[in-house]
This record gives C-alpha cells, sequence and structure tokens, in this order.
C-alpha cells in the first residue's frame, strides 16, 4: 500500500544519511588521516624519540613569532652535512642545499584565513605541542585533519566527534576557558581576539 | 438550510462533477500564461545567479539602504500569506459558512505565499551559502544564534507558520483527494493515493477528522495575529526614524489581512468565471469579502493618522524631519500612491454594486496589493533615506538584478498556484456538500422528515 | 587572499613555488634557504628614512614584514614631522607597489616601449654624451632632478663638472622663488627662513596654504596645532586672507575673502595702519608712506576697518607671525607682496623670534622657473642633445602650456627619463631608466640647515630598477671610459659615496645614525636687519579675459607626482568632499549666471588653451575667479577599472602661458583669466558628504572661546548618562576608548589614508563611491554653519564610535557584531552572514558592507597588512579601533610582565595625525590622557542623545568671534 512505501523510503533515506556519516566519520581519525607525501621522507619520530630533539629546535620561532616556523635548509645541514650523509633522503636534501633551492614541504596543519593563530602566547604559556598538533613524536609524516564545516556540524549533531585534536573553534574555546578556571591563565575568550 | 442559495442549489453530483471538471486537462489559454510565468521565472533565478556570483553589489543597495526591495517584498508576501489561515482557521471557530467554497484556494495561497517569501532572506544575505547559521543547533564552535535578534524572531516565526499551515492545509484535503483518487486513473490515481492516507469515509474516519480539523484551527489561529506582528518588530525593534514605534505590530497584521483578502479576490474572481464555478463562489460570497476588505482598509486609514500624528506629536526633530522629507521630497509619490491605493480606492466598496460586480471587484483588489507593495517600500526606502545621519543621506535606484529578482518570485508564486488549482480541488467538495441540501430519494414526500 | 602566510608570501615574491591544486589544493610551505638575521617571520622590523614625495623631508619609519613594506608612518624623533605624515605621505606606498611601475630599461620604438637591458640602455646614453664630448659640445647635456640638497646633489655637481655638461636644473613646479627674493630684497640674505608657527601668538596669513603644501606642510600644521589648539584657556588666533576657501582658510578664526592679487596691498595696509596706531617701528612708516588704506580698502575689497581691526590684532601679539604664498600670491607682483609680508614681519620684531633665518629651507636651491624656461628654449633652438629627467621629474604635465615642452622635446635626440612608472614625460622619452622608489634607495636629504635625513633601503626593489645615483655612475664610468676606484667619480655605487660622504659626519656611529634616522643639532637664528624701502605690489599682470585663475596645489598629488596612488584619488578633497576627478570651482553667482549646474562638464578657456572639468559650484569663492586644483591625473591602471577616462587633461597648468615673476623669475600662477563654457555634457563628481548642514542635529559642536574658557576654569565635566534599567557593564581588564579634538582637526585626511593602509580597506572607483558605497572606516567630514558665502566650517572626523549600548549589536542574528570585554565593538567577518540589518540600525552609518569581491592589483597586494584579514565578499566591516595594535601592544606587555601602558598602542589614525588631534587608550586608567580629555568640559558624544553611549568622545571646537 502507498502509506507504506511513503514510510519506507523515508526511513530508508535517513538510513542512507547515518550511514554516510558514520564512514565520512572514519576518516576524521588524525591518527587514521593520510599524511601527505612530502617531497623529503622527513621522520619526525626518529628525530624525537631516537635524538630527543626539542621541537623548537627546528621550529625556532614558535617562542617568538605568530607562525612556527620551517628550519632552513642550512639549518638542517648543519647537522647532516656529516650526520647520515650517505641515505638516499639526506642526499636529497643536500641536493636542494646545494641548489640553494627551499625544499617545497606541503603544508599539513592549517587554521581557515579567517583566524589568526599566533605560536607565541601558547609557547609563552607553556602550552606543549602536542596539545594542538597531536602525538607528533610517534608519527613518521606528521598529519591530521584541521577546520570546521557544516559536514562536522553534522557528524557533531549525531554524536560523531572527531578524535582530539579537532582544531575546531569550540575546542579551542574550551581549553581557553579550561586553562582561566584551572590556572588563571588569561587566555582571551573574545572572538575578536582571532577573528580580526 | 437558510443558507439555501439563490439559484436552483447545485446537488452532491453537480458539486462532485462541477470541482473533478476543474482539474480537466487545461486549454491553450492555461498554457500560454504558464509559459509566460516560465519565462519570468527563469529570467529571475538567472538574476538571482548573477546576483551570488558577483555579490550584493548587484542589488541597487548602498549606504544607508541597506535593505530595499527584496525586504520589502518579503513582508508584502507574508502579508499575503495571512488571509488565507484567517479564513480557514478564524471563520471556521466562527462557522461562518460562506468561507466553505474559497478556504481551500486561500490556504493554497497562504502556503505558496509564505513559500515565496521564505525566498527572500536567502536573496537578501550577503552570504546566503551561511544561512545555516541563524539556525538553532549544537555545532562544533559551540556558538547559538542571537535570540535578542527580531531576524531569529522571524526564522522561527515563519518555519512555524509555514509548518502548521502546510499540516492543516493536507489534513483539510484528505477527504476530497479521496474522492479524486476514486475518479482518478493512472499517476492521479497514485498521487491521490498517498495523499488520501488511505481514507475510506468510515464514520470513525470522520469522527476524528473532525477532531483533528477543529485542533488544528485553534493551533492555526493565534499564528494569524504572532507571524505578523514578529515581522513588523524586524523595524518596530530598530532605532531608524519612521521605523521605531510600538504601532508596528497591529498595523502590520491589519494591512496584512487587506492584502491577503485583496490576493483571494485577484485568484479567486478568475477561478470563478473559467471554471464556472458561480453556483459555488457566489456574489454573496464576494459581498462578504469586500465587506471584509473595506472594514481593514478603514482601520489601515486610521493607523495611517497615528502613524503621521505620533511622528509630529513625539516633537522628536529626527521623526519629524523623516516624515516632512517622505511626505514632499523624492519619494513622495510612492507614498501618496500608498495613501490612494490602501484608502482612497477601496471606498468604492460602500458601494453595493461594486462589492458584487467581479469587475470592481478584481480592480480594487489590484490597486490594493499595489498600494499595499509600497506600503512597505515606504516604510523601508525613504526612511532610511533621510535617518539621523545627513553625511551619509542618499537615494536608492533599483538595478536590473533585483527588479527581476522581485517579478521572478510573482512568477514563482503564480507558477505553484496555478499548477495547484489544476492537481488539487481548489473548491472543498466536503464543505461545500455541507452547505447544501441533503439529497432526497426519487418520489419521496417534502417534508418527510 | 592568504593572509598571515610568510611562506606563501615569499612563494609570491618569486621564490620557486610548487602549484597548489593538483593535488586537491595541497599548499606548499617554502622555508628560507639561509636564513635572514634582520627577519623573523611573523615579526615586522622598522627601518628609518625619508619621505620623498615633496620637498619637506619628514622622516618615515617603514613597517617590513616578511621582507615587504606593508605601512609607513612618521619618525617621532625626526625634527621636521615628529612622527607624523601627511596624506601623501601615508599613500607613498601605493607608488612603491605601482601596477604600472617599469620592470627595467624600456626604449622607445616608434609608439611602443622595448625592454632593453641595463648595459645596453646605459652604454647608449654614455656612447651619446662620449660623442657629444669629442665633438666639444658636452654642454648639450641637460640634466634635470626635483629638489636634492644632499649627497645626491653632490653627486650631480660631480657629474656635471666631469663630463664638461650644462650646470644642473634643480626643477621644482611649486619652487617659492619669489620668497627667496623678497628675503634677498628686504633682508639681503637669499634664503627662506623657517617659520616657527608654534611661537606665534597670532597667525596672519596671506594666501599660505600651510595646512596643504606651503612648504612643510606636517611641521606646520603640527606647529600651528601646538599655537592655536585650545590648551588650559590658552588658544593663539589665525588670520587668513584668500580669495578662496582653501582648507587652511577654514580653519582660520577669521577668513578674509580678498580680490585676487590684492594680498600684497593688504599687507601693506595693514603695516601702514600698525604705523597709524603706533603698534610698529615707527622707521617703517617710509615703506608705507605712499599707502592708502581706503584705497586699498576698495582694491581689495576688503573694508578698511576689517584691516585696521587685523592690525590691532597682529600688533598687540607677543609675537605674531605673517606668512605669504599659495596660488594667488604667484603672480607677477609675488616678490613685492612676499617682500611687503616680510616687512610686516620686521614691522611687529617677528623677526628672529617666529621668522628665522639660519634653519634655512633648503627650498632655497631650486632652480627659478625663469632658468626652466631657458632650458627649454634651448630646446627648441636645438642646443640640447641629452636630456636627462631625474626620478618622477614630469615637466609635460607640470611645465605650463605656453612653454610647449613637448614639442621642444621632440627636439632633443635623446630624452632620458629616470621615472619609474609612466608619465606625460615617459611618452615623450626615448629611453626610460626606471630608479627606484625612494623606499628601496639609499641617500640623504636635508630638508634645512640642521637637519640631515639618511635614507636607507627598506625593502628589494619591487620591479626591476636602478638607483638613480648608480645610473649617473655608470654612465660617467662609460663616458669618461674610467675603471671603478678611477678618475672623479671612483665610487662603485651611490651607497658607497654617500657612506664616503657620512664617514666624517658620523664616523663609527653610522648604524646609530641609520636607526635615528639621520642627524640633527639645533641652528641658532641668525640677525638679519629689514632694509626698509617702499615695494609696490601693484596688481598683477593677468592675461586674458574673465574670471581670474587660481591654480592652486593640490594637499592630495602636490604637483601630480603623487596621484598614481588610489588611495589619494579615493580620499575625499575636504571642502568639496569630491573624490577622483579635479574639478572647476565655479562662483555661485557665476554659475547662475551661465547657467552652470554641480557636475556639468564645463570648457575653461584660457589665451593658452582649453580644458574640460566637471563644476563644482561654490558659494564661497570669490566672485571674480575661478579655480582649479593642480596635480590631477590618472595612471593607466586607474582608467576603466576606476574611473573613465576624463575628455581631457585636469591639469589648469594647460592653461598658463608662462608668465614670470620678473624679481624672482619665479612662475606666475596667477597669469590668466579665464572664460567658461558649458559643455552640455555632465561629468558628475562624485561628493561623499550628502549636505553640509547639519540639520540642527549637533553632530559637530562649537563653543565659543569665553564660554569655553569659563568651563575649563569650572573643570570636569560629569559624563551624563541617560537611565538605564540594565546594571552598568562590566570590564574585567582595559576599556579601550578615544577622544577626538574638534578643535584640533584640520581636515588634512592623513588619517583617512593611514587606516586604509592598515586595515586592508579596498579602493572602490569613482561610481560606486558616488554611490555610497565606499568602504572608509573613517571618514573626514565638513560641516559648515553661518551664512553660505562665509561659512565658519567644522571638521569631524567620524569613525565607528564603539557605543556602549550599540544599537547594531541586539540585532545582529549571529552575533556578528558583539560588544568584547575590552569596550570594543567587536566585528567577526566569518561569521557575518550579511544581513545588514546592523548597517540599517547604526545611526551613525559607519559600517561598511563589502558588495563585490574587490581587487588589489598586483603588485598592489603585496602591501596588505598580514595581521588584518582581507574581508570576503558580502561580510560587514568597519573600524576595529586597530585591535591587530591592541593585540600587539597587550602581547609586548606580557612579554615584559606588564600591564599596558598609556600610549604604549596608538591607532593608526592618531599615529599619523599631524595635530594629535585623536587620543587612543585605556578609561578605567583615570590616569590616562584620553580619560582626561573625555572628562573636559567640551567633552561629547555625537548623537549622544540616543542612548548609544559612545566609547569615542570628541571634543568641541572653540570658536573665537573675531579674536
Amino acid at each position: 500500500m502507498s502509506v507504506r512505501a511513503g514510510v519506507g523510503a523515508l526511513g530508508l533515506a535517513l538510513l542512507a544519511i547515518l550511514i554516510v556519516l558514520a564512514l565520512s566519520s572514519s576518516r576524521r581519525q588524525p591518527v587514521a588521516a593520510q599524511p601527505p607525501v612530502q617531497p623529503i621522507d622527513f621522520p619526525h619520530s626518529i628525530h624525537v624519540q631516537t635524538y630527543g630533539m626539542d621541537c623548537q629546535y627546528c621550529h625556532a620561532d614558535a617562542r617568538r613569532s605568530e607562525y612556527a616556523g620551517l628550519p632552513s635548509v642550512s639549518r638542517c645541514m648543519g647537522c647532516h652535512k656529516i650526520t647520515a650523509a650517505d641515505r638516499p633522503e639526506i642526499q636529497k636534501l643536500a641536493g636542494y642545499a646545494s641548489r640553494g633551492e627551499p625544499i617545497p614541504w606541503v603544508r599539513v596543519f592549517q587554521v581557515p584565513d579567517f583566524t589568526y593563530f599566533p605560536h607565541k602566547p601558547h609557547v609563552r604559556a607553556q602550552i606543549r605541542c602536542q596539545t594542538c598538533h597531536g602525538p607528533v613524536e610517534t608519527m613518521r609524516t606528521a598529519a591530521g585533519v584541521t577546520g570546521q564545516s557544516l559536514v562536522n556540524d553534522l557528524l557533531h549533531l549525531v554524536g560523531v566527534r572527531a578524535a582530539p585534536p579537532p582544531l575546531t573553534m569550540g575546542w579551542c574555546i574550551n581549553c581557553h576557558r579550561a586553562e582561566n578556571a584551572a590556572r588563571g591563565a588569561r587566555a582571551p575568550l573574545d572572538c575578536v581576539a582571532c577573528h580580526h | 438550510m437558510s443558507t439555501a442559495v439563490e439559484r436552483r442549489s447545485p446537488t452532491f453530483a453537480d458539486v462532485n462533477r462541477d470541482v473533478i471538471r476543474t482539474l480537466a486537462p487545461p486549454g491553450q489559454l492555461y498554457y500560454a500564461w504558464m509559459s509566460l510565468i516560465g519565462l519570468l521565472l527563469a529570467c529571475g533565478i538567472l538574476a538571482w545567479t548573477f546576483q551570488i556570483w558577483v555579490g550584493m553589489g548587484a542589488a541597487g543597495k548602498r549606504t544607508p539602504q541597506m535593505w530595499a526591495m527584496y525586504i520589502t517584498t518579503f513582508v508584502f508576501w507574508i502579508g499575503i500569506g495571512h488571509a488565507g489561515t484567517l479564513i480557514s482557521a478564524i471563520l471556521y471557530l466562527f462557522r461562518a459558512r460562506w468561507r466553505t467554497s474559497i478556504y481551500r484556494a486561500a490556504e493554497a495561497m497562504t502556503i505558496f505565499a509564505v513559500m515565496t517569501a521564505g525566498l527572500f532572506p536567502l536573496i537578501h544575505a550577503g552570504r546566503m551559502w551561511y544561512a545555516y547559521f541563524l539556525l538553532p543547533y549544537v555545532n562544533q564552535r559551540d556558538l547559538w544564534p542571537n535570540f535578542r535578534s527580531p531576524l531569529v524572531w522571524d526564522v522561527f516565526a515563519i518555519s512555524t507558520y509555514l509548518s502548521i499551515s502546510t499540516v492543516f492545509f493536507i489534513v483539510g484535503l484528505i477527504p476530497d483527494v479521496a474522492a479524486l483518487r476514486d475518479a482518478s486513473t493512472g499517476w492521479r490515481r497514485r498521487l491521490y493515493g498517498m495523499l488520501s492516507l488511505g481514507w475510506e469515509g468510515s464514520y470513525e474516519q470522520w469522527r476524528h477528522y473532525r477532531r483533528a480539523y477543529g485542533l488544528f484551527a485553534a493551533l492555526a489561529t493565534p499564528l494569524v495575529l504572532s507571524v505578523h506582528s514578529v515581522v513588523s518588530w524586524d523595524f518596530a525593534m530598530a532605532l531608524v526614524p519612521g521605523w521605531h514605534s510600538t504601532l508596528f505590530a497591529p498595523f502590520f497584521v491589519d494591512g496584512a489581512i487587506f492584502s491577503g483578502f485583496a490576493m483571494v479576490l485577484v485568484l479567486i474572481l478568475p477561478m470563478r468565471r473559467f471554471f464556472g464555478l458561480d453556483a459555488y463562489i457566489t456574489d454573496r460570497h464576494l459581498d462578504a469579502m469586500a465587506k471584509l476588505v473595506l472594514v481593514t482598509s478603514l482601520v489601515l486609514t486610521y493607523f495611517y493618522v497615528c502613524e503621521i500624528f505620533t511622528a509630529w506629536y513625539s516633537g522628536d526633530h529626527f521623526e519629524r524631519a523623516s516624515l516632512f522629507w517622505k511626505v514632499t521630497a523624492s519619494y513622495a509619490w510612492a507614498l501618496w500612491l500608498m495613501y490612494f491605493c490602501n484608502c482612497v480606492a477601496p471606498l468604492v466598496l460602500f458601494w453595493k454594486r461594486a462589492r458584487t460586480s467581479p469587475g470592481w471587484l478584481f480592480g480594487v483588489s489590484v490597486l490594493i496589493l499595489i498600494g499595499m507593495w509600497f506600503e512597505r517600500f515606504n516604510i523601508i526606502v525613504p526612511s532610511l533615506a533621510r535617518d539621523f545621519y545627513p553625511y551619509t543621506w542618499g537615494l536608492y535606484v533599483p538595478s536590473v538584478a533585483d527588479t527581476t529578482i522581485v517579478v521572478g518570485s510573482f512568477a514563482w508564486f503564480f507558477l505553484l498556484f496555478l499548477g495547484f488549482i489544476k492537481l488539487m480541488p481548489s473548491v472543498s467538495v466536503v464543505e461545500v456538500k455541507e452547505t447544501i441540501p441533503a439529497p432526497v430519494k426519487e418520489g419521496a414526500h417534502a417534508g418527510h422528515h | 587572499m592568504k593572509r598571515r602566510d610568510f611562506f606563501r608570501i615569499v612563494a609570491a615574491s618569486g621564490a620557486a613555488t610548487a602549484a597548489g591544486g593538483c593535488q586537491g589544493g595541497v599548499e606548499h610551505i617554502l622555508p628560507l634557504v639561509v636564513p635572514n638575521e634582520q627577519i623573523v617571520p611573523g615579526v615586522a622590523s622598522w627601518f628609518a628614512t625619508v619621505c620623498r614625495e615633496c620637498p619637506a623631508g619628514c622622516g618615515v619609519l617603514a613597517r617590513n614584514r616578511e621582507g615587504r613594506v606593508v605601512k609607513l608612518e612618521g619618525n617621532p624623533d625626526h625634527p621636521v614631522n615628529t612622527g607624523a605624515l601627511c596624506v601623501r605621505g601615508q599613500a607613498a606606498l601605493q607608488r612603491l607597489y605601482h601596477p604600472d611601475r617599469f620592470s627595467g630599461p624600456q626604449r622607445r620604438d616608434g609608439a611602443a616601449l622595448q625592454p632593453a637591458t641595463w648595459e645596453d640602455a646605459l652604454g647608449l646614453v654614455a656612447s651619446r654624451i662620449r660623442e657629444l664630448r669629442a665633438g666639444g659640445r658636452g654642454g648639450a647635456v641637460a640634466l634635470v632632478t626635483h629638489l636634492e640638497s644632499g649627497s645626491l646633489a653632490a653627486l650631480m655637481d660631480r657629474w656635471v663638472q666631469a663630463l664638461g655638461a650644462r650646470p644642473r636644473v634643480t626643477y621644482e613646479p611649486f619652487g617659492h622663488e619669489a620668497l627667496r627674493a623678497a628675503s634677498r630684497q628686504v633682508f639681503g640674505r637669499d634664503a627662506i627662513p623657517y617659520y616657527a608657527f608654534d611661537q606665534a601668538e597670532v597667525v596672519l596669513s596671506f594666501g599660505a596654504d600651510f595646512v596643504e603644501t606651503w612648504l612643510s606642510n606636517v611641521n606646520h600644521a603640527r606647529d600651528f596645532a601646538r599655537m592655536h589648539g585650545f590648551r588650559g584657556g590658552r588658544a593663539g588666533t589665525f588670520i587668513h586672507v584668500e580669495p578662496r576657501q582653501s582648507i587652511t582658510a577654514a580653519n582660520a578664526d577669521e577668513w578674509i575673502r580678498n580680490a585676487p592679487g590684492t594680498e600684497g596691498l593688504l599687507a601693506l595696509a595693514v603695516l601702514r595702519s600698525l604705523v597709524d596706531q603706533g603698534l610698529a617701528d615707527r622707521r617703517f612708516a617710509e615703506a608705507v608712506a605712499g599707502v592708502d588704506v581706503a584705497r586699498v580698502a576698495e582694491q581689495s575689497g576688503v573694508p578698511a576697518e576689517t584691516i585696521r581691526h587685523i592690525a590691532e590684532v597682529f600688533g598687540h601679539a607677543r609675537p605674531g607671525l605673517a606668512v605669504g604664498g599659495g596660488a594667488a600670491v604667484t603672480g607677477t607682483n609675488a616678490t613685492a607682496t612676499l617682500a611687503a609680508v616680510h616687512l610686516l614681519n620686521a614691522a611687529v620684531g617677528a623677526v628672529g623670534r617666529t621668522v628665522r633665518f639660519g634653519p634655512d629651507s633648503a627650498y632655497g636651491q631650486v632652480t627659478p622657473f625663469a632658468d626652466v624656461a631657458r632650458l627649454v628654449e634651448a630646446m627648441r633652438r636645438g642646443e640640447i642633445a641629452v636630456l636627462l629627467l631625474g626620478p618622477d621629474v614630469d615637466p609635460a604635465f607640470t611645465l605650463p602650456a605656453g612653454l610647449n615642452f613637448a614639442e621642444a622635446a621632440g627636439r632633443v635626440p635623446l630624452v632620458v627619463s629616470f621615472t619609474n612608472a609612466p608619465n606625460e614625460t615617459t611618452r615623450l622619452a626615448h629611453l626610460i631608466l626606471p630608479a627606484t622608489h625612494w623606499l628601496e634607495s639609499w641617500g640623504d636629504y636635508s630638508p634645512r640647515e640642521g637637519v640631515l635625513g639618511l635614507l636607507q633601503p627598506t625593502m628589494a626593489p619591487v620591479r626591476d630598477a636602478l638607483p638613480f645615483g648608480d645610473a649617473l655612475l655608470r654612465v660617467a664610468r662609460g663616458v669618461l671610459g674610467t675603471e671603478e676606484g678611477q678618475g672623479p667619480l671612483p665610487w662603485p655605487t651611490f651607497e658607497a659615496y654617500l657612506r664616503s660622504r657620512w664617514e666624517p659626519l658620523v664616523g663609527d656611529r653610522w648604524g646609530a645614525a641609520l636607526q635615528q634616522g639621520g642627524v640633527w643639532r639645533e641652528t641658532p637664528a641668525a640677525t638679519v636687519r629689514a632694509r626698509v624701502a617702499p615695494v609696490d605690489p601693484g596688481p598683477p599682470a593677468l592675461q586674458g579675459e574673465g574670471l581670474t585663475l587660481l591654480p592652486y596645489p593640490s594637499f592630495r598629488f602636490y604637483d601630480g607626482r603623487s596621484a598614481g596612488a588610489s588611495w589619494l584619488h579615493e580620499a575625499p578633497d575636504t571642502m568639496t568632499q569630491a573624490v577622483w576627478d579635479a574639478f572647476v570651482e565655479v562662483p555661485a553667482e557665476t554659475a547662475a549666471r551661465l547657467g552652470i549646474a554641480p557636475g556639468d562638464l564645463v570648457r575653461v578657456t584660457s589665451p593658452q588653451g582649453a580644458i574640460e572639468l566637471p563644476a563644482y559650484v561654490s558659494p564661497t569663492l570669490h566672485p571674480s575667479a575661478v579655480a582649479i586644483p593642480v596635480g590631477h591625473r590618472y595612471a593607466p591602471y586607474h582608467v576603466g577599472r576606476y574611473v573613465s577616462a576624463p575628455p581631457t587633461p585636469m591639469n589648469p597648468v594647460a592653461l598658463l602661458g608662462g608668465a614670470v615673476d620678473e624679481a624672482s623669475g619665479g612662475l606666475a600662477y596667477l597669469a590668466v583669466k579665464v572664460t567658461l563654457a558649458p559643455t552640455g555634457a555632465r561629468r558628475p563628481l562624485a561628493i561623499l558628504q550628502a549636505t553640509h548642514d547639519q540639520d540642527d542635529r549637533e553632530l559637530a559642536q562649537h563653543v565659543d572661546l569665553a564660554a569655553a574658557r569659563e568651563q575649563a576654569l569650572r573643570g570636569a565635566r560629569e559624563p551624563h548618562a541617560l537611565p538605564s534599567m540594565y546594571p552598568p557593564q562590566q570590564y574585567p581588564g582595559y576599556r579601550w576608548g578615544m577622544a577626538i579634538d574638534v578643535d584640533l582637526c584640520l581636515g588634512c585626511q592623513a588619517c583617512v589614508v593611514a587606516c586604509q593602509a592598515e586595515n586592508n580597506v579596498p579602493v572602490v572607483g569613482k561610481a560606486q563611491a558616488a554611490y555610497g558605497r565606499q568602504l572608509h572606516w573613517l571618514r573626514v567630514e565638513r560641516w559648515a554653519e553661518g551664512e553660505p558665502t562665509h561659512p565658519t566650517n567644522l571638521f569631524l572626523p567620524m569613525l565607528c564610535v564603539h557605543c556602549e549600548v550599540a544599537p547594531c549589536e541586539p540585532v545582529c542574528p549571529v552575533f556578528a557584531a558583539y560588544r568584547t570585554e575590552e569596550g570594543l565593538n567587536g566585528q567577526v567577518y566569518n561569521r557575518c552572514v550579511g544581513t545588514r540589518y546592523c548597517g540599517n540600525n547604526c545611526p551613525y552609518h559607519v559600517r561598511r558592507f563589502n558588495w563585490y569581491t574587490y581587487e588589489w592589483p598586483e603588485p598592489l597586494s603585496v602591501q596588505l597588512n598580514p595581521d588584518v584579514a582581507v574581508r570576503q565578499l558580502g561580510v560587514m566591516e568597519k573600524c576595529t579601533m586597530c585591535i591587530q595594535r591592541i593585540i600587539a601592544g597587550k602581547d609586548r606587555a606580557r612579554d615584559e610582565g606588564r600591564p599596558v601602558r598609556d600610549g604604549d598602542i596608538m591607532t593608526a589614525c592618531q599615529q599619523t595625525c599631524p595635530t594629535q588631534a585623536i587620543t587612543f587608550g585605556n578609561l578605567k586608567d583615570d590616569g590616562s590622557e584620553v580619560s582626561r580629555l573625555q572628562h573636559s568640559p567640551r567633552a561629547y558624544g555625537v548623537l549622544e542623545e540616543l542612548g548609544t553611549r559612545p566609547s569615542v568622545l570628541h571634543l568641541r571646537k572653540v570658536v573665537r568671534q573675531h579674536a
């Protein structure tokens, strides 16, 4: 009977939507996020875990600038003139250095254009890099998914929350609130602090 | 029954026949209309696309008229959307018999009008692709809309109104589409079948149906007053001289009913002509509606007087300057046109002949529609043209794009309505039947009961 | 437009970049290969240099982000402008990033220009000169530049000498030759003195537009504010004599409208009545023995009692200052006129106090116009074989039509221009050798004795260019066949020469000098004695029939060299509030007689020629005059994009014959009479202000001096707030606010352009501006009161006043407009849906909407401030009180673990204001300057009766009735 047909169709549609959301949600786990193919297969894990290097040794601008910054090619060569100079990846690096070319790294983390995210105050407030960037020290190639969208909102709506750190605004705000409550940090809650 | 109509009242069979006849395959004239409307609509859509592409600059808006024709037309259509519910709900509760043959068309008009109006907030928004920011839903930004903003109230008011009147409309349709289902074949049969929700006309179903209908009528009634009050607050809540007035809610509601009835007449009269429905939409109906139009017109006139008086009596420099400018300067023609259409023209309805003559009624109604569109225009554009700050005073000039879009919206409305009258019974079979004497068996003697 | 993305900017700047998009918008980020010590990505570095948009030589600090200069600010240490910058200085950036800038040398090939290599181009010049020298015609080489007073000038002298070229010409269209000649005549000193406005009690100006362009406008404006601004009951007086109500005239306490050319007579009449009233040194009587005040009164149309009144006020001043200049004073009688003014100063003992010889102006080194004219004659006679025109020298545009430069240049075999963007002269040039912009160059400039400013490159050249000095050196080497290190010009580069000259001056303190932006010392005023002799500033010789033409230098374009900046075209002319097109100011009477309506295209005809301009009907202009601003022209990239091509050139010099003031050799701008004829066509002006009449709304308020003094004694003003049902708003941290002193605002528009530069405000073009779609966050309004022919003008800077009870906030459906914790009225662009409700509900209409997607023609986009969002299509924007500066200021304070101090944070408008009319600060700190001002009895909130409680308060203008 036509009525049941209608109801059935409706039901099917809803089911389909839920399935789509579920599927798309699986792609949102940073661990599962596809790391991009970088020009040089740079292993964060080795540099941090094996050699215990500090993030800011290479990303040296984080403490004084809006940007964390990338190490200049010459800085990489500082160690790699000797260290592991024979490895193919390092030879790629040496190639860039000798040609005087910058390395075209593929960008991983990016907040939207309309968002002003300065690293400096966060470093000043002793926020660990991992808080936002995830366990980079365990990743070979850094990977992550950032940004808010209608899809994210719908996911949120059906309770499929992205695994931390989602780098969504609500998440930022909650952290600011928590920090202010916990240790009287003066993390701004004004919209225009980041959007201007 | 005391409501026996003048000429030989139609029998149940006539009703069925006549109503089903309205759904007969349309003639050339109908298609001619449809194609014209389709063309206009296409232009409208094109213009909108263009506007989204290049930005709001395509529309003639500027500082100080950040709002102009879109909001004007938005309010206009919301206003139109009032007569329907008024007729079907309030008049139903008051058991005004004469509503029966017109309420179906009026309800359809309501829904289509609100659907048209609903487009304009989107057309108007600078970034309509973010319109969903206005909906309160749990999101990852942990943000909510600003419930202090009249625009958010609008979202609720209009969506409520649309949903209630749609449900009301569909429920009202059930017995009729059931009748059509049995009389039709093919895809129509399947369509009516779905809409009739398995109606068999059993006693049980009739009982529930009545109860439900009454319930919805009761639900819809307050909306008639609330919706346009809320819309009026878009202006009343603002600071602009000429907007900031407690008068606006009743003023808008009355205006809405006024224009709504005018639109009903504009739609009903040709229908009655072309479908030969004189038997159902009789002069009595016209007379009743005309009287309502007349009354609302007089009330509106009163509000106009109040508006002017308060502006003057307030002694507020800005209000006075704004008023004086409106009445005398650049946009004065629009103002006086409005006064003529809304206050003077309807006065002919004091005259019985005019009230019952389709020609006169049609003419007056069209004037009223024009007048009411300009009422909204006069509230928005001239008030903004001369508000607080002389540095930015300026005149709004419509652009091709926004004019085309507004015209397109009319096309969209009529497209829906013309589609409707060929698809659905535009006269309620059931209720009309109620109003005519029950059929008696052959040879039965009069007054046997 | 990606912002705040250093790596992208580097990519854009030409470092190798991989295209995104191929892998679904993959974005590449490029680290530096070798770190640059001076630059930390994301942190601004500042470079001190000197502004060269006009000969005033103000100190500039250039804000460099990621190797790009994004903002200019005045150098607070520099004695000329002490931190302020004028509208032209602010807009200099747009000439640095001029979209039409040449890239590398261009060789004329018929009508077209062909790119050439530097070797070939310089080689060509050198070979030509070599040939000439071989033929003993070294004198056929002519070098023309704008005013240079430092190392470059010295180098050019050496160059000319070494090559045996014709003595170089220093060409300045507004050279003030007459002022110099007058000094020679009266004080026997061939110099232009320094005018200490701040030391004066009464300033009496005969046409000198010192707020706009005269000598050193920023310096004079700042000093004038010190002298004239109302401070604790004290306020100086300013009387201005001019046929036209210029911005300067509009700032006068008493504007006296005289018949054009009668300034000298008036000066003498004033002196006469000073002598008569015994207010002046008796010995000056002989100078004015023949002067009859009554006759002067009827000639000038200024009542005799007014003259006596002026004399009285001026005579009692301790001390006074009389200045003369401007268009109306550059007739054939200019020297006599200015001599009369000098006598006036001498007579009241102003010389040595407010008029100081010693710190003489560099203008004294300008080649008199007569010599420039002689050069053009020589060209016409074919005596010049190589004509070298220095950077921005544009004789084809700035020389009077009478000289017919174009035709003369046609007789020169090789015309070389060093200008780096197309102008009228580069169209004639055979060879274009684009010189680096001054922001890309080494150099030094001394605007006056004792001040030596130092220029340094603030960034790498935007397009392929060569420093002018280097080009000269290389040409010279080519000519002389010498190697680097030998010959008369041994220096490899101009930089090397500059350092060699500075070595003895600063020794090892070179770095410090660079940081400070130069070196300066106090120069004592020399004692001079006036030679008292009668002067006769009879009426100037005027050619032709009809109305006297007043061509006055535009405060936005000067002589036209700054006109490449679209910011300047979009910043309204304060008096008319017109943007883009130039206009002919027609007196109301004449307009009525000829049936000319505003916006009618009028043909202005002089004996020399005719130009067509839209009419601006002026109620204030003297009935016997018409006025046209000098310097309006469009860059190629303006036409079509922002404005349609004008029917004829807009520059009134096309109407001048080139008459000369014999005594000084200066060009007589006041030299022709013109006739007006409506062409029937229309070209409506884009005028931003709907009306100058406030319609009793008291937006700009004033108080008369006596009342102001009384109030000042009574003290602090109670901020009267309307009663509210809501609890007062709490501010946990700071509360930002502003105070704008209407009494100090001169209407110079510098703040408008500074704001535009700081906040990435787009340029919309003439049509959109005319239709109320301009995007300025800040505007300077002119409100006129009193009788239309002689109004009192109030300049009201209006920006978002950040209401405490803001009408825009409750109506926004999505909290895009909201109240911040620090008392700002925030606007969140990315939250805005564009309902524009706030725009309607803002009673000040300071909210701006992005009607379109606006473009920054390359490379102008490089100038965009990386700390400020570029707003998207369809969102509202408005003044943020430079939130990015507030954030930066708080960040700095936190680094030092202290709260923000008063004066730490300056908004862009405040920073550049020559008169310091704008004050920003924390309202919760009672000690802050802004709190003090907001409690001043003169403070009021615009439209505060609406209950908006503005955080930006204005201070009433103090009006002196006949001081």
